[in-house]
């Protein structure tokens, strides 16, 4: 099961670690939108142009800050375009500076999700907040609570002086995902904040067996029952290598119809199978990059019963393959 | 057996491909390979083409159009 591995810095915006940085947001002091104490950028939220055109605040000018114009709730970013695995590992560490310590203008929160590159709206995001962050629930009190699962506690990203940091395990609901991150901010205006954020990640190689199996279904050898002895849909049991899955499969379940999916390789393999008899579902749920017919069926009831079963455990996901 | 009458022998991964057929060039790992098409399939919002790779099987690889 081969890893893989990654990391990537987000940052919007930078500020000096040790010097009170700090902008000047009291729009009747002479310094009206002076920013001190900057290493690199801050971002600046003043959406009046007219009173303060675009280029005319002293950070602007002293090239400290970044203005922005518009009042925005989410900053997207992408960390992985296209993990085709199943489990995912996550390491993240953020940082921000905001308008205050104590986070009563402006608050930010930060999230890690994953979007289907198939569907994008098939979207599922880390529980990492405790609630969202909603305009009423930032104000009532300034909170702004990310939700850490590992120690089952919650922490104000705000008020870190020296950075918070997840370690964390999951699995996304899908294969073929883009990892994406996100970091909310309340729309307010005249304030400055900066993000930064540190996120690993690893994700390990798992092939599956994809062969519906009941649970009290005899099924030889020790192993294998571990592994794909039964599982809710019939697609997400986990295994070793691919080769090592078919070699089995085949001895196992010679009259059977059953598929693998090597993600490594992004390879479909059917067994008793043809491509009329994969849903599309499972296409969009897999992403394959090819299919192999390992064998095609002798008798077309074994493949239709593979493909009724498959459909009766996933009869969520709409449309099924339509039958020649 | 020769490859594109380069006479040189094909590569593994390279299926030979013959005179008459659609053929299609495919990414294979990292390299692009011409094959001969057989059919095309439409699954979902993918498409793919049919071919019978080196390795005997009958293949639907995704369509690089």
């Amino acid at each position: 099961m081969p890893f893989t591995g990654n990391y990537m810095r987000f940052v919007l915006g930078t500020w000096d670690s040790t010097w009170e940085t700090y902008c000047q947001t009291n729009t009747s002091a002479s310094d009206y939108g002076a920013c001190y104490g900057v290493w690199g950028r801050l971002y600046f939220v003043q959406s009046d142009t007219t009173t303060y055109p675009v280029g005319s605040l002293p950070c602007e000018q002293a090239g400290n800050c970044t203005r922005f114009t518009t009042l925005q709730w989410v900053y997207p970013f992408t960390i992985v375009d296209n993990s085709s695995v199943n489990k995912q590992i996550l390491l993240y560490f953020v940082r921000s500076k905001h308008h205050t310590n104590v986070i009563a203008f402006n608050c930010g929160s930060f999230t890690i999700g994953t979007e289907s590159v198939a569907d994008p709206n098939n979207l599922y995001v880390a529980d990492f907040y405790k609630g969202f962050p909603t305009g009423a629930r930032l104000a009532a009190g300034g909170r702004c609570d990310v939700y850490d699962p590992i120690s089952n506690s919650v922490f104000n990203i705000a008020n870190q002086t020296v950075g918070y940091r997840i370690n964390m395990e999951y699995y996304p609901n899908a294969l073929g995902l883009k990892i994406i991150g996100a970091f909310y901010s309340k729309m307010q205006n005249n304030v400055f904040f900066a993000v930064i954020a540190f996120i690993g990640y690893a994700s390990e190689a798992s092939p599956s067996l994809i062969m519906p199996v009941d649970y009290d279904e005899y099924v030889a050898y020790n192993e294998l029952r571990k592994t794909v002895g039964w599982s809710f849909d019939g697609v997400n049991q986990l295994g070793w290598n691919a080769s090592d899955i078919i070699n089995t499969a085949r001895e196992l379940f010679p009259d059977r119809a059953w598929a693998v999916y090597d993600d490594n390789q992004n390879i479909l393999y059917l067994y008793n199978l043809t491509m009329d008899y994969v849903p599309d579902w499972l296409i969009e749920k897999l992403a394959p990059t090819a299919m192999k017919v390992l064998k095609a069926p002798a008798d077309a009831t074994v493949a239709k019963a593979w493909l009724d079963l498959l459909n009766e455990r996933n009869a969520q996901i709409p449309p099924q393959a339509e039958l020649p | 057996m020769s490859g594109k009458g380069t006479g040189k022998p094909d590569s593994p991964g390279s299926p030979s491909t013959s005179p008459g057929k659609k053929k299609v060039k495919v990414r294979k790992g990292k390299k692009w390979v011409e094959v001969d098409v057989d059919g095309e399939v439409k699954k979902g919002r993918f498409k793919y083409v049919k071919f019978v790779d080196d390795d005997g099987l009958d293949t639907y690889w995704i369509s690089p159009e």
